[in-house]
């Protein structure tokens, strides 16, 4: 009995001590701590310290988000190989839930030295301190002509808050055979939205006359990046102004270019509606199983969906088309970012600008451009992407319209919620559930107020 | 007699529609599991997998290192079971069978865990474990189970303080203290209760996804449920919805078999033994 | 009831130090942060009740607690109602108990990712199954789960959330129902009380603790339902009308990075939620029978 107690009050004591370990560490305190390794095993630190003495290491913390999956092996091994000065300790998390646990570990104080995120989260943590300026980096040692220009997708003002992982732009896919079938010409860069819809008018099809379509001439998606976004631009609208701090959304140009949106599934019926769309697995899936002609495909796409899970469809690219009126093109382009904890020590700041020189070579950007997941940054690898033999066989509708034409999805640091509350209301739009000009002026006040909410302070 | 046959005659009616509806989510999954990328998603749907095929499995199987992470999910609910089991029987006789200071109080605190959302614990609760040093282990996805846990506490309170006095009183008697009597007596006789919550901890450690999603760094670390997670958002293998229900399936299989094993014993005993009167 | 402060604190020893540990500092953390601004990299900047007037005074945080209370108001009968059913069938001499039990408890290890996909099929409007059997029997297709009604959304996601918990429930109460002593039964079967009365009579107040402990968990889980609608609901493009405490929370911290109004919007639950569990255990003593 007596043993029991003790092994009892044992167990108490050690909980008190490790009570009172954490109690106070919880506020200013975990500053200090941030640097340390992100394992934080006793074991890691120690060799950590006397590797130091040898010839003055650096253990190099990485996160990455979908591991090898979307970072290829052949990528960080080559680091490894070319620089064994830096030890590269991986912090890995699937792809979907990398957000909380990275939100986690920042506030635990033990972030990673270097990870990288989606291009919009990015921009937040450059405005709260979280991300070091790569600017006087950049200068110090990249040439510049060998970049395109989303390599700034990450700045503000005078400073560069991260370089790209790569880019996720759109061009508009189109079914080869199902244009053949219907005997229509395929599409070519000079096309304009309103060639697009006529085009689709033609393809759209009853194939067993049972009087529902079974071939859409056009898939129309509802999401940001391959649906209202460019469709709010598409008769020169905007979704915020440049400055990014007031919200646009209902002036003329945009109401029409909502409105096209809309009409391509009530009105002109060449599209399926949001539920359908859904329920058939969203628009790659249908694009897949040969129920569209045409559809806005985001590069990452092509090889994850289509190539895999579709080897025998015949399709191809070409740009986003010309706005109505024909006068400009825009082509939203997503990326990921690499950023490095501004809380990192010095010399693994050092060691995490060497990783991105490196992930910058034009080498590197070769293997990345290789993966078919993201477009490089660097320029002499988007040309070697055009060379590619995978399907999407014209690349340039995506190298090109991205160089040309490529902006972001009008990020700033409150982006996530300033579009999570714009898209519900986009989705009651093309829905028919609230009419463009009223759902659009909703969104405007909405966001404007979050707009407000996050920049006066 | 014969009202007595058609009344039966209905409840296997009624069980078998529950069990059908009940059924057909997981019937989906394993028919998913079987099919090429370009059936899985087809309408009218396709009920039966025609071509049959063992490829998404095979993908699971090569892409996730299954085996391993099968064994570190193992480890981690066997600890879990061991500790949740005995700390939730102690505590739970220790509410059921005295009265003390700060009784109603603590009560009312474990009521209260089942009722934070996690979602602003997680933070604190990483601290401790980063500030301790425990990060990339699994203590603490472990070690919170040998402290109690609600449910358990629960369960195991309101069976022993629905059992009658008497065990108690006559076990006093004959020269036990309360943890031979806890041990000795009660535990024995709450074989259903303990088979619960072995089925429910089960369950519970099994599926855990924040806990390790938090707290393990290395892939050669992650359990089970990380690995299904990685695949879920891979960009390459998640985009098959095939591959996805071949791992859910590889995910829910051994808690299938835990279930059927462990039901066998906790519908067995209907106790009779030592209850006077 | 026995009058010990040694033996019952030695006996939830263990449980107060991990009440401490990882509840009341947690918790108190929580509060903390609750009336500062916090972005969890710089320091908490001290704001007074500001996250709490600005809660109170956001329209969707009613809405948000309206569906919270009508989900729940859904999902707790209808659960302790089949799995009292369910149960007592079982606890019968039938054959394929096992399969039947086994069938009935599957949902609950079914992971949240897939039980969506699936649930998204059955509700789906164009091509769904409960559409396709209606419009068979003539009737409409209706909207579910993405229905522009609140009260449809909310209502598909309890019933959904009925089916992924029930089995969790029927055990417990199977575990209760065999734990009756089979003396008490035989003896009342030997002065020629039918089944129903023994149910009635016998097993339901027996049982009635565990019958109250799965309503409270039960209640309690309702209230903090998380899985169901994240995977169900695009939480990227969540309206309004169909927002719930939960999601709040969820995407103020994790999607938002603002742990202040994160941490107000959990506390109002909490406390909310720790009212209505008094209530419960206020009406116990009406209905639950304990052998002491």
């Amino acid at each position: 009995m007596k043993r029991r107690l003790i092994s009892v009050l044992l167990i108490m004591v050690m909980a008190m001590s490790l009570l009172s370990g954490c109690g106070p560490s919880s506020g200013k305190e975990e500053t200090k701590t941030t640097d340390q390794s992100v394992s934080g095993t006793k074991e890691e630190n120690k060799t950590e310290e006397e590797k130091k003495e040898e010839s003055k290491p650096v253990t190099l913390t990485i996160g990455l988000p979908g591991g090898y999956d979307v970072t290829s092996k052949e990528i960080i091994d080559g680091f490894r190989a070319a620089y064994p000065h830096i030890t590269l300790v991986i912090d890995e998390a699937p792809w979907g839930d990398f957000t909380k646990k990275i939100t986690t570990q920042i506030a635990g104080g033990n972030a990673p030295d270097i990870w990288f995120q989606e291009n919009a989260a990015v921009l937040g943590y450059g405005d709260m301190g979280a991300a070091e300026d790569l600017m006087p980096y950049i200068k110090r040692d990249l040439k510049l002509e060998e970049y395109a220009s989303n390599l700034f997708s990450a700045q503000e003002g005078e400073k560069v808050w991260g370089v790209p992982h790569g880019g996720n732009p759109i061009a508009l896919a189109y079914n080869k055979d199902i244009f053949d079938a219907a005997n229509v010409p395929y599409p070519t860069d000079d096309w304009t939205y309103e060639d697009m819809i006529e085009a689709a008018k033609l393809l759209t099809k009853d194939t067993n006359g049972d009087g529902t379509t079974d071939v859409y001439g056009l898939l129309t998606a509802g999401g940001i990046t391959d649906g209202w976004f460019p469709w709010i631009n598409s008769a020169g609208g905007q979704a915020l102004d440049e400055t990014k701090r007031n919200a646009v959304f209902n002036d003329e140009k945009s109401l029409k270019g909502i409105t096209e949106w809309v009409n391509t599934i009530h009105t002109y019926k060449i599209s399926p509606s949001r539920s359908t769309n859904n329920e058939l697995g969203g628009t790659a899936q249908m694009f897949g199983n040969g129920m569209g002609a045409m559809m806005f495909l985001q590069y990452s796409l092509g090889s994850a969906v289509l190539n895999t899970n579709f080897p025998d469809l015949n399709y191809d690219t070409a740009k986003i088309p010309l706005t109505f009126d024909g006068s400009e093109r825009v082509v939203p382009n997503v990326s990921n970012t690499w950023l490095i904890f501004s809380k990192a020590k010095e010399d693994n700041k050092e060691a995490a600008w060497t990783f991105l020189k490196y992930y910058l070579s034009a080498d590197v950007q070769k293997l990345v451009a290789e993966s078919g997941s993201t477009i490089p940054v660097n320029k002499e690898a988007l040309a070697y992407v055009d060379t590619l033999q995978s399907k999407p066989l014209n690349k340039k509708a995506y190298t090109e319209g991205v160089d040309v034409a490529g902006v972001t999805l009008d990020e700033n640091k409150c982006w996530n919620e300033w579009r999570t509350a714009a898209q519900p209301i986009f989705n009651d739009i093309m829905d028919g559930k609230t009419d463009p000009q009223t759902g659009l002026n909703q969104i405007k006040t909405d966001v404007q107020k979050i707009l407000d909410e996050n920049f006066n302070e | 007699m014969k009202t007595k046959y058609i009344k039966r005659y209905f409840y296997y009616i009624i069980l078998a529609i529950g069990a059908f509806i009940m059924l057909i989510p997981f019937l989906w999954v394993f028919s998913n599991s079987l099919k090429t990328p370009e059936n899985v998603l087809r309408i009218p749907p396709q009920y039966i997998p025609n071509p049959l095929t063992l490829e998404n499995f095979k993908i699971v199987l090569k892409e996730l290192s299954f085996m391993r992470y099968m064994a570190n999910s193992f480890f981690v609910v066997i600890m879990n079971l061991i500790g949740t089991v005995f700390s939730s029987a102690l505590i739970g006789f220790g509410f059921a069978m005295f009265d003390f200071k700060g009784k109603k109080l603590l009560f009312t605190l474990m009521l209260a865990t089942l009722m934070m959302p996690s979602q602003v614990t997680m933070i604190p609760t990483y601290f401790i474990w980063s500030k301790a040093g425990f990060l990339d282990t699994y203590a603490p996805l472990i070690i919170p189970g040998f402290l109690g846990q609600a449910t358990g506490i629960f369960l195991f309170h309101q069976n022993y303080k629905s059992m009658p006095n008497v065990l108690y009183e006559s076990a006093l008697i004959d020269g036990c203290n309360p943890l031979g009597i806890l041990f000795r007596i009660y535990f024995p006789l709450s074989k259903p209760t303990v088979m619960t919550l072995v089925i429910l901890t089960f369950i519970g450690a099994w599926n855990n996804t924040m806990g390790p999603l938090l707290y393990l760094q290395t892939r050669e670390k992650y359990t089970l449920t990380m690995g299904l997670l990685t695949l879920n958002s891979s960009p390459i293998a998640g985009a098959n919805m095939g591959v996805r229900m071949a791992g859910a399936v590889i995910t829910m299989a051994p808690v299938i078999l835990v279930f059927l094993f462990a039901q066998k014993y906790f519908v067995q005993g209907n106790i009779s033994s030592g209850v006077k009167g | 009831m026995r009058k010990s402060n040694f033996w019952g604190l030695l006996f939830v020893s263990p449980f107060i130090i991990g009440i401490i540990v990882f509840f009341v500092f947690p918790v108190l953390f929580s509060g903390y942060i609750s009336f500062t601004k916090w972005d969890m990299f710089n320091p908490p900047k001290f704001v007074g009740l500001k996250n709490w007037i600005d809660s109170v005074t956001n329209p969707v945080f009613w809405i948000s607690f309206r569906n919270v209370f009508y989900f729940a108001l859904i999902f707790v009968p209808l659960q302790t109602i089949f799995a009292l059913i369910i149960a007592h069938m079982l606890n019968h001499k039938i054959r394929l108990k096992g399969f039947f039990r086994a069938c009935y408890f599957l949902p609950n290890i079914t992971p949240w990712v897939a039980g969506a996909i699936v649930w998204k099929f059955l509700y789906g409007y164009d091509f769904g199954l409960i559409n396709h059997i209606l419009r068979l029997l003539g009737l409409n297709g209706s909207y579910w789960y993405d229905s522009e009604k609140w009260w449809v959304a909310i209502g598909s996601l309890a019933l959904m959330n009925v089916w992924k918990g029930m089995g969790q429930t029927m055990v417990i109460l199977l575990a209760a129902m065999q734990n009756v002593p089979t003396e008490i039964v035989e003896a009342a079967k030997a002065e020629g009380a039918g089944r129903t009365t023994i149910f009635r009579k016998i097993t339901v107040p027996m049982i009635s603790p565990m019958v109250f402990l799965t309503m409270i968990l039960s209640t309690i889980s309702a209230f903090t339902a998380f899985d169901v609608f994240l995977t169900m609901f695009d939480v990227y493009s969540l309206p309004d009308r169909n927002s719930v405490v939960n999601l709040m929370v969820y995407r103020e911290a994790f999607m938002y990075g603002k742990m202040g109004p994160a941490s107000t919007l959990a506390w109002m639950l909490f406390i909310i939620i720790l009212i209505i569990t008094v209530i419960q255990r206020k009406f116990e003593k009406r209905w639950v029978h304990y052998e002491n």
